[in-house]
């Protein structure tokens, strides 16, 4: 009897109102306008606009990305982006945003809700849809350069041996991703895509020439001894400023040139 | 409708037009050794006066019209390549071909019968 009141008197004190679940604090809404471009190649005829939509900053992650899949979960699911790893290493989610070419996953938002983010496409590339590039002819230069290792003479019965200095060469050049930023935000690209074969690709390019282990140096070399190819670069840095990885193309375009001009 | 844009299929590499160093590095390097040499050309010619050391103006009037015609080469390359505009391209290319010859012949003439370039910028500057 005695044992029976402890009980529900225990209860009582653990279910007490006092002691009732933690309310979460309430966040206040802070709503912010992402105007992105939309074109839909089910109406070819209808031109690209750029449409509005409002996301509550409180209740999204702190990157573009996630406001581009908040917006795609909870407001309109036609809107079309690429994306893969949300961690800046697969390079899918390259597009234009206020103005510069860059990895929605690792570009934070801006949280001054009274600024406005702009969402663009890659610029000067043929659109699939709304923020989809066609990476069509950039995937065909870059496999034009032969991004492979090429070695007649593959050492017997072991690895290719390099030294750490050889290895280092390399260093800055192997971590592209080949989003295409640096290429689209080139303008000689822009103009001369057809046979220009822009920043990223001449990176590529200049990575295997630079490696020990490729023998196929003076072939690579040869065959961008043109007027197009290689030298359409006016050393406007906008690859060097925009790349999402840090990277330098421009440097490597430089190397490329100063090579060609020593051999 | 889809329209076919590349050359071959999506699976093929782009291809390179046959390698010229002409086009490529000599002209690359060409093209840098002008304008790095137009640096010490210019102070010689700041420092002395042109009708006094007359193959220093021609050499300074032949390279700086050289230097300007490869730059505007450079932007009708860029923009107006025959490729794209077989008509504008080359009527382009061959009016500043033109222009390049009749500036050459003109700046001859101004050099070997006038002030000659130097003195006249001289005179532009104290003007």
């Amino acid at each position: 009897m005695r044992n029976s009141a402890l009980k529900s008197s225990v209860r009582t004190f653990a279910s007490s109102s006092a002691r009732s679940q933690a309310v979460p604090t309430e966040k206040p809404v802070l709503s912010k306008q992402f105007k992105i471009y939309r074109w839909n190649p089910d109406e070819p005829a209808k031109k690209p606009t750029l449409q509005t939509y409002n996301v509550d900053l409180n209740q999204c992650g702190p990157m573009i990305l996630d406001a581009l899949i908040k917006i795609k979960n909870e407001m309109d699911p036609t809107l079309t982006f690429r994306r893969s790893c949300r961690e800046g290493i697969c390079g899918s989610c390259a597009m234009n945003i206020n103005g510069q070419n860059t990895l929605a996953c690792l570009c934070r938002i801006d949280r001054d809700a009274n600024k406005d983010t702009k969402i663009y496409p890659l610029p000067h590339m043929y659109i699939v849809k709304d923020l989809v590039p066609d990476l069509t002819l950039f995937y065909k230069q870059y496999k034009s350069i032969e991004p492979y290792l090429k070695n007649d003479n593959p050492p017997e019965g072991r690895e290719h041996l390099q030294s750490p200095e050889d290895r280092r060469k390399l260093d800055g050049m192997y971590e592209c991703i080949l989003c295409a930023c640096c290429s689209t935000s080139c303008p000689s690209y822009w103009w001369n895509q057809d046979e220009y074969l822009g920043p990223a690709t001449l990176m590529a390019a200049y990575r295997w020439m630079a490696d020990s282990r490729d023998t196929y140096g003076a072939q690579r070399k040869e065959k961008l001894q043109n007027e197009l190819s290689l030298y359409r670069c006016h050393t406007i840095f906008n690859c060097a400023r925009t790349c999402p990885k840090g990277l330098n193309p421009a440097a490597a375009i430089a190397k490329i040139k100063l090579e060609l001009a020593a051999d | 409708m889809f329209v076919a844009i590349y050359k071959g299929s999506v699976n093929d590499p782009t291809t390179f037009p046959p390698p010229s160093k002409t086009h490529g590095s000599y002209h690359w390097a060409f093209e840098r050794l002008l304008s790095a040499g137009l640096v010490p050309l210019t102070v010689a010619a700041f420092v002395t006066s042109g009708s006094n050391y007359a193959l220093l103006d021609g050499i300074l009037g032949v390279s700086l019209v050289m230097h300007s015609h490869i730059g505007f080469d450079s932007v009708v390359v860029d923009y107006l390549h025959a490729r794209k505009f077989p008509i504008i391209g080359r009527v382009m290319t061959w009016t500043l071909r033109a222009a390049t010859v009749a500036t050459l012949v003109g700046v001859y003439q101004f050099n070997t019968n006038d002030i000659g370039l130097t003195e006249l910028i001289a005179k532009v500057w104290h003007a």
